[in-house]
C-alpha cells in the first residue's frame, strides 16, 4: 500500500497528457511552497511496477499525481509510425539518426514487454523483452517504463541502442497560457541523448521508438546471464546487431547503467573480420572500451568480466 | 487387521478447490470492521545504540491512536525456550530489521503514513558477522543479561559469552579412536542464514476483550505454543488467552514459534475492545521476523582403510542472529543427530547456538538436520576421496541399522527404517553404476551425487496430541484436532486414517480445518513432521472410542452382545449376519425406537497420544533418548555443469525414504518433491547476502531467489515401508526429511563435476567458476 493520497489522471491524447502533467506540476509546486516537505512532482505512469514498489518502500519517493500514459494512442502504437508523429521536429541539434522517411518500425512506449516478446517485428527486441522478469510481470512492464526507469538494467533499451533508434516524445508547450502550443512533438537520436540514462526533460512524455528496417532485419545476437535461475536481474545482457560497417552492440547489467560506445562497436566490428589472436585482441578491446564491470551482491567484477568475454566470443561467432 | 481399504488411495485434497480458486480465508482475510492497524519502524542498523526515538510527530498524525517504543514495555521479555527478546528494541538494536517503534492508527494507510514520521537516531556499533566472530576473545557480548533470562532446563547458555546454547555429545572414546585410526580427514563448511520465504507473510490480529480475555488470530503453526508463551511473556494465565489458527499459507517452521503475537497483544491491551492487526510486508517478513540459521562447522572423521567409521569430531556453530528463538533447540537437535545416519561408535560433538548481529533464526524444515547433514556429508565425501571409495558405497558400509546406537547412546529399535534399501533405490534411479561423471560432447560435465539423512522429531518428552470424533445426522464423522493446516495436507492423511478405522468412505469424513485453543483438543505444535503420526494416533484412538460407543448403543435395538457387532460402509451390523444391522446415522446421535423412546445421545469419540519413553539428555555427555522415531532415507541428483562459466543445473533428483507406511501416496509424494525443490533452492541460491555493516542486501523477492517452476529437475520418489510399530497403521513422519540430504548431494555432484571440493553454500555459478579457477588457474 502507498500511504497518502494520489491523484490519478488518465488522458487520452498526448496533448491531454502533457497538459495534465503541467497542471499537476503547477498544483504540486504551489502546495510544495506551502509545506516544509517540498513538492511531489507528478509522474507518468505506465505499468506502474516501479512506481508502486518504490513508493511502498521508500518515504523519499514521493508520489503526488500519476498521469497514466496507457491510453495515449502514440504510446500504444506498433508497426508503422503514427501519422501524428510525421511532423515531429528534431530536438536540439539534429545529431545523427536515420533521416526521416527511411523505412522503419515504430514501438510505442506503453507497449507491455509481453507484447514485444510475442511480436515478430524486431527479434532482438523480442529477446531482450523476454529476458526481463517473468511473463506475469512482463504483462505489465512497459517499454517506456523500462527505458525511463531507475533500475540499472533497462534491458529493453539495449536493442534500441544497438539499432541506433530514434525516440519520439511530447514536451509541454512553451506558453500554452498565452495561447501558444500546448505541446511540442519531437524526435531525437537515442544514442546521442543516452549517456548512462535517457535524461528526459521535465514533463517530457516518451511516446515511442523508431527503428530502421535494416536493423530489425539484421543478423542479431543476444546473451543474458544471471546469478542462478533465469528469472533474475542480469549479471550481463549483451545485444548485438550486424551492421553495414560491422557490428553494433550494447551491454547491460555489467555497469550501473546500459552502456555502448563507438569504440566498442569498432572493436567488435574488427573482431568479426579477424581470426585467432587478432580476433581475441579485438574482442578484448571491445570489452575494455566499456570499462571495468561492477561488483555487487549478485556477482564480482572478475566474474562479470569473464562472462562478458565469453559472451563476446559467442556474439562474434554468431555475427561473423 | 484386514486389508486396507482406503489407505494408499489418493483422493483429492479437500481444500484444493478453495485454495486454487483463491477462496480460502487465511488470517489476513479475517479483518473485521473497526480493526486498528499497527505498523513498525525497523532498525536500519545491524548493531547500534538507540540514541533517541521521537514519537511526537507520529502521534499527532491523522488517525493515530498511539505510538510506542521499547520504553513502553521496559521489563517485558519474549522468547521461546529462552526469554531474551524485548517486544520493541530497548537501548540497543541487535539486527537489521529489528522493530524499534510501533504506531497504531484507524486505517492501514494512516498507520503507514505515521510510521514514517517517527524519528529515531542511532549510534552505530561494530556488528558481529559470524559465529566465529562472536566467539572470538574480546567480542562484544550481545546479551549481558543472558544469565538471568527465563529458560527451559534443556537449554544451556553460557553467560558472559555469545553462546545461547551448547549441547555436548561424548560417546565412546573418540580421542583414542582418532589416535589409532589409519585415516583421518577434516574439513570446514559454512553457509549464511536465509529465509523461509513462505507464501503468506506473518500476521497477527489481537483483541483484548472487555472481559479481560485476549483473543489472537494468527498465521501460526502452534496455537497452543503461542498460548503458553503469551501466558509466560505477558504474565496472563492461559485461561485468559485464546489463539485461533486459520489455515496457514506455508510455514516451513517459520511460524512454529511465537512471532508477531506478543507485540500485537501488547498493543491490543492498550485499546481494549478493538482488534489490532499487525501484519508483515514481505520485506519485513524476510528480515524482521526470523529466518533460518546459518552455519560454520568443522568435522573430523577417523576411519579404517576399508571405510568403516571409527569416530567423528564435530563442531557445529549455528548462527542464531540476534535472538535465541527456536535456534537454541535447533542446535540441540543437530547434536542429537550429529553423525548422520551412520554407525559411529565414538563421537565428540559440540553444537553451539551463537548470537550474532544477523536477523534471528528459528525453526526451518529439517530443524538443524540440513545443517549437520551438509557438514557430515561433505566430510564423508572427503573421506571417500581420501580412500578412493565410491561415496555411495561408503555410506552403505556405515549405514545405521537396528541395534546400533545414536550419538546420544539411544538404541535404534526394530522400527528403524531400511537405509541400505533406500540407497539402492536412489542408485538405481540415477543409474549410479553406469558412472558418476561424464564429459558431454558440448564441453559440459554431468555428475551425480548421493547423500543420506535421518531425522527424529526434536520435541519435548511429553509432546502430545488430542482428537475428538463426532457425527452428523447423515452419519458422517468430523474429526477435531489441534493440528494446523500449513499446506502440508495433513488433514487428508488424517481423513484416510479415520476412514480406514471406521471402514467408512473418506467422503463421509471431514477434518475441522481450523485450530482454536478454546475448542480444539490440545496439540503440541504442527511441526517436527509429527502431526500425521501423533494426531493420527489420537484420531485412531478417537475412532476406536467412537466405535465402541456406537456398538454399545446399537447393541440394544439389535439385541445382541456388543462384541458381535462390526462397523463398515456406514453401517453397524452383525459380524456373522451382515444384513442385520443399522445405518450409523440411526445410532450416532442416539437411537430412536418406533414409539419415540430414545437412547444413547451424541457419540463423541476421544483419542489422545503422548510421546513414549523419551528422556532428556545428560548435560555433559548428551546421553538420553530425545528422539521418538527416526525417518531415514537417501537422495541423489544428477547435474550438469558448464565449466566455462560455472552455470549448473540439476537434471534429475531422486529420493527414497522409509516412511513405514504410505497413507496418502499423492500427498506423500508432494511432500518429498516439494522438499527436494526447496533443497535445490537452499543449495544453489537461497541465502541472505550482507553488506559490510551486516545489513541484508537481498531482503525482497526481487533479489532473494527461489527455485521457480520450469527450473525443476525430473523427480523420482520411492518409498520403503518398514512399519513403525507404534505409528498409525505403521506410518512415521515424512514432512521435512526430503530436504535434508539435498545440499550434501548437490555439493557432492557439483564438486565431482568441478573437480574441486566445495565447502560453502549456496553453490552459485560464480562460486563454482571461482573455485575451479583457484584449483587450476
Ligand atoms: C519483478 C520485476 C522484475 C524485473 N526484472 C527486470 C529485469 O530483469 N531487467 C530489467 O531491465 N528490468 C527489470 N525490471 C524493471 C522494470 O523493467 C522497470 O521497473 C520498469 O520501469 C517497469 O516498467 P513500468 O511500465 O511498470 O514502469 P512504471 O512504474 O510505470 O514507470 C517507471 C518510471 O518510468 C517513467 N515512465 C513510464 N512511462 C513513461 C513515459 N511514457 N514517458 C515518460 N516517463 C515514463 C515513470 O514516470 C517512472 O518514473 C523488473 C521489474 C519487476 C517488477
Amino acid at each position: 500500500m502507498i500511504p497518502g493520497d494520489v491523484v490519478y489522471l488518465k488522458p487520452e491524447s498526448a496533448e491531454e497528457a502533457v497538459e495534465a502533467w503541467s497542471l499537476a506540476n503547477a498544483a504540486s509546486a504551489a502546495a510544495g511552497a506551502a509545506s516544509a516537505r517540498g513538492a511531489a512532482s507528478p509522474r507518468y505512469l505506465a505499468g506502474g511496477t516501479e512506481i508502486l514498489t518504490t513508493a511502498r518502500r521508500s518515504a523519499a519517493y514521493a508520489v503526488g499525481a500519476l498521469v497514466d500514459v496507457k491510453a495515449v494512442p502514440e504510446a500504444k502504437a506498433a508497426g508503422a509510425l503514427p501519422d501524428s508523429l510525421a511532423g515531429a521536429a528534431w530536438l536540439g541539434e539534429a545529431a545523427g539518426g536515420a533521416p526521416y522517411g527511411a523505412d522503419g518500425l515504430y514501438f510505442g512506449a506503453a507497449l507491455p514487454l509481453a507484447e514485444l516478446e510475442d511480436g515478430p517485428l524486431f527479434p532482438l527486441l523480442s529477446n531482450a523483452a523476454r529476458g526481463v522478469a517473468d511473463r506475469t510481470t512482463r504483462n505489465r512492464l512497459s517499454l517506456g517504463g523500462n527505458v525511463a526507469g531507475q533500475l540499472p538494467y533497462r534491458e529493453a533499451v539495449l536493442p534500441l541502442l544497438a539499432a541506433g533508434a530514434l525516440g519520439y516524445s511530447a514536451l509541454p508547450g512553451d506558453a500554452p497560457a498565452a495561447g501558444g502550443a500546448k505541446l511540442r512533438l519531437v524526435r531525437w537520436g537515442l544514442r546521442s541523448r543516452f549517456d548512462k540514462r535517457l535524461a528526459l526533460l521535465p514533463g517530457e512524455l516518451l511516446l515511442g521508438f523508431w527503428v530502421p528496417k535494416a536493423a530489425t532485419e539484421a543478423r542479431a545476437a543476444y546473451v543474458r546471464k544471471t546469478r542462478t535461475g533465469p528469472i533474475d536481474y542480469p549479471l550481463i545482457t549483451l545485444c548485438a546487431l550486424r551492421t553495414r560497417s560491422g557490428a553494433a552492440w550494447a551491454l547491460g547489467g555489467a555497469f550501473p547503467y546500459p552502456a555502448r560506445s563507438d569504440e566498442a562497436d569498432g572493436a567488435l566490428s574488427e573482431a568479426l573480420s579477424a581470426s585467432g589472436d587478432a580476433r581475441a585482441g579485438a574482442l578484448g578491446r571491445a570489452a575494455a572500451a566499456l570499462g571495468e564491470p561492477r561488483s555487487d551482491q549478485r556477482a564480482g567484477a572478475e566474474y562479470r568480466a569473464a562472462l562478458i568475454a565469453l559472451a563476446l566470443e559467442t556474439v562474434a561467432e554468431e555475427l561473423a | 487387521m484386514d486389508h486396507a481399504r482406503y489407505l494408499g488411495g489418493s483422493p483429492e485434497r479437500t481444500d484444493a478447490p478453495a485454495k486454487t480458486g483463491g477462496a480460502l480465508r487465511y488470517t489476513d482475510d479475517r479483518v473485521r470492521p473497526g480493526t486498528l492497524h499497527a505498523a513498525l519502524l525497523y532498525s536500519p542498523y545491524a548493531h547500534a545504540r538507540i540514541a533517541s526515538v521521537d514519537l511526537s510527530r507520529a502521534e499527532a498524525a491523522p488517525g493515530v491512536r498511539g505510538a510506542f517504543s521499547g520504553a513502553d514495555w521496559p521489563d517485558t521479555l519474549i522468547g521461546l525456550y529462552m526469554g531474551d527478546k524485548p517486544p520493541l528494541a530497548r537501548e540497543t538494536v541487535r539486527y537489521y530489521g529489528e522493530p524499534v517503534a510501533a504506531v497504531v492508527a484507524d486505517s492501514e494507510a494512516e498507520t503507514l503514513a505515521a510510521i514514517r514520521l517517527v524519528e529515531a537516531s542511532f549510534e552505530a556499533l561494530p556488528p558481529l558477522a559470524s559465529p566465529r566472530d562472536s566467539l572470538a576473545p574480546g567480542a562484544a557480548v550481545l546479551h549481558p543479561g543472558l544469565g538471568s533470562y527465563r529458560r527451559i532446563p534443556a537449554i544451556l547458555p553460557e553467560p558472559g559469552t555469545n553462546v545461547a546454547n551448547r549441547t555436548r555429545i561424548r560417546k565412546g572414546d573418540p580421542e583414542e579412536a582418532f589416535a589409532r585410526a589409519p585415516v583421518v580427514v577434516s574439513g570446514s563448511f559454512s553457509f549464511p542464514p536465509g529465509d523461509h520465504a513462505a507464501m503468506e507473510p506473518r500476521v497477527a490480529i489481537a483483541e483484548y476483550g472487555l472481559d479481560g480475555r485476549l483473543t489472537v488470530t494468527s498465521s501460526t503453526q502452534s496455537p497452543f505454543g503461542v498460548r503458553t508463551l503469551l501466558a509466560k511473556g505477558l504474565g496472563l494465565p492461559e485461561r485468559r488467552i485464546r489463539v485461533i489458527a486459520p489455515p496457514v499459507g506455508g510455514g516451513f517452521g517459520g511460524k512454529a514459534g511465537i512471532q508477531l503475537e506478543p507485540l500485537a497483544c501488547l498493543l491490543a491491551m492498550r485499546f481494549p475492545g478493538r482488534p489490532v492487526r499487525l501484519a508483515n510486508a514481505r520485506e519485513a517478513d524476510m528480515v524482521s521476523s526470523p529466518g533460518r540459521p546459518g552455519l560454520e562447522s568443522t568435522v573430523r572423521i577417523a576411519a579404517e582403510r576399508d571405510g568403516a567409521i571409527l569416530a567423528m569430531d564435530i563442531e557445529l556453530l549455528f548462527d542464531s542472529g540476534a535472538y535465541a528463538d527456536y535456534a537454541v533447540n535447533v542446535s540441540r537437535a543437530a547434536a542429537v543427530a550429529c553423525t548422520g545416519p551412520y554407525k559411529v561408535p565414538n563421537v565428540k560433538a559440540d553444537a553451539l547456538c551463537v548470537y550474532t548481529n544477523h536477523p534471528f533464526a528459528t525453526a526451518f524444515r529439517g530443524f538443524g538436520h540440513i545443517e549437520l547433514s551438509y557438514a557430515t556429508e561433505r566430510a564423508l565425501d572427503l573421506l571417500a576421496d581420501e580412500l578412493g571409495m565410491d561415496p555411495a558405497a561408503l555410506r552403505e558400509k556405515n549405514a545405521a541399522q537396528p541395534g546400533h546406537t545414536t550419538p546420544t547412546g539411544a538404541v535404534l529399535d526394530p522400527n528403524t527404517g531400511d537405509l541400505p534399501a533406500c540407497i539402492a533405490l536412489v542408485k538405481e534411479r540415477l543409474g549410479w553404476d553406469e558412472g558418476r561423471r561424464r564429459l558431454m560432447p558440448d564441453g559440459k560435465v554431468r555428475a551425480k551425487g548421493l547423500a543420506c539423512f535421518w531425522k527424529a522429531p526434536a520435541i519435548p518428552t511429553f509432546t502430545d496430541a488430542g482428537a475428538t470424533l463426532a457425527f452428523a445426522e447423515d452419519g458422517s464423522a468430523v474429526l477435531t484436532t489441534g493440528v494446523v493446516e500449513i499446506g502440508q495436507g495433513c488433514f487428508d492423511g488424517l481423513r484416510l486414517i479415520v476412514a480406514e478405522a471406521l471402514r467408512m468412505d473418506p467422503s463421509m469424513v471431514r477434518v475441522e480445518p481450523e485450530a482454536d485453543t478454546d475448542r480444539s483438543p490440545h496439540d503440541w505444535t504442527t511441526a517436527a513432521s509429527r502431526s500425521l503420526f501423533m494426531a493420527g494416533r489420537a484420531a485412531l484412538g478417537a475412532a476406536e472410542d467412537a466405535v465402541a460407543q456406537l456398538k454399545r448403543v446399537a447393541s440394544a435395538p439389535l439385541r445382541c452382545p456388543e462384541e458381535d457387532l462390526e462397523i463398515g460402509d456406514g453401517r453397524i451390523y452383525l459380524r456373522d449376519d451382515p444384513a442385520h444391522g443399522l445405518p450409523i446415522s440411526a445410532v450416532a446421535l442416539g437411537y430412536v425406537y418406533e414409539n419415540g423412546n430414545a437412547i444413547g445421545g451424541p457419540i463423541i469419540g476421544r483419542g489422545r497420544y503422548i510421546a513414549r519413553g523419551l528422556s532428556g539428555m545428560d548435560p555433559e555427555s548428551g546421553e538420553g533418548r530425545p528422539g521418538l522415531e527416526w525417518t531415514m532415507g537417501a537422495e541423489g541428483v544428477e547435474l550438469e555443469l558448464d565449466p566455462r562459466d560455472g552455470s549448473c543445473r540439476v537434471l534429475r533428483s531422486a529420493c527414497a525414504m522409509d516412511v513405514g507406511k504410505v497413507i496418502h501416496p499423492a500427498l506423500a509424494r508432494g511432500q518429498l518433491v516439494g522438499a527436494m525443490a526447496m533443497g535445490i533452492g537452499y543449495a544453489t541460491r537461497e541465502a541472505f547476502s550482507f553488506d559490510s555493516r551486516q545489513g541484508v542486501q537481498n531482503a525482497s523477492l526481487r533479489d532473494y531467489k527461489l527455485l521457480r517452476y520450469g527450473e525443476d529437475p525430473e523427480y523420482f520418489v520411492d518409498f520403503v515401508e518398514t512399519p513403525q510399530g507404534d505409528g498409525p497403521y505403521g506410518a512415521r513422519g515424512l514432512g521435512e526429511q526430503g530436504i535434508i540430504g539435498m545440499p550434501g548431494a548437490i555439493a557432492q555432484a557439483a564438486s565431482l563435476a568441478a573437480g574441486v571440493q566445495l565447502c560453502e553454500l549456496p553453490i552459485t555459478p560464480e562460486y563454482l567458476w571461482t573455485s575451479m579457477r583457484k584449483e587450476r588457474p
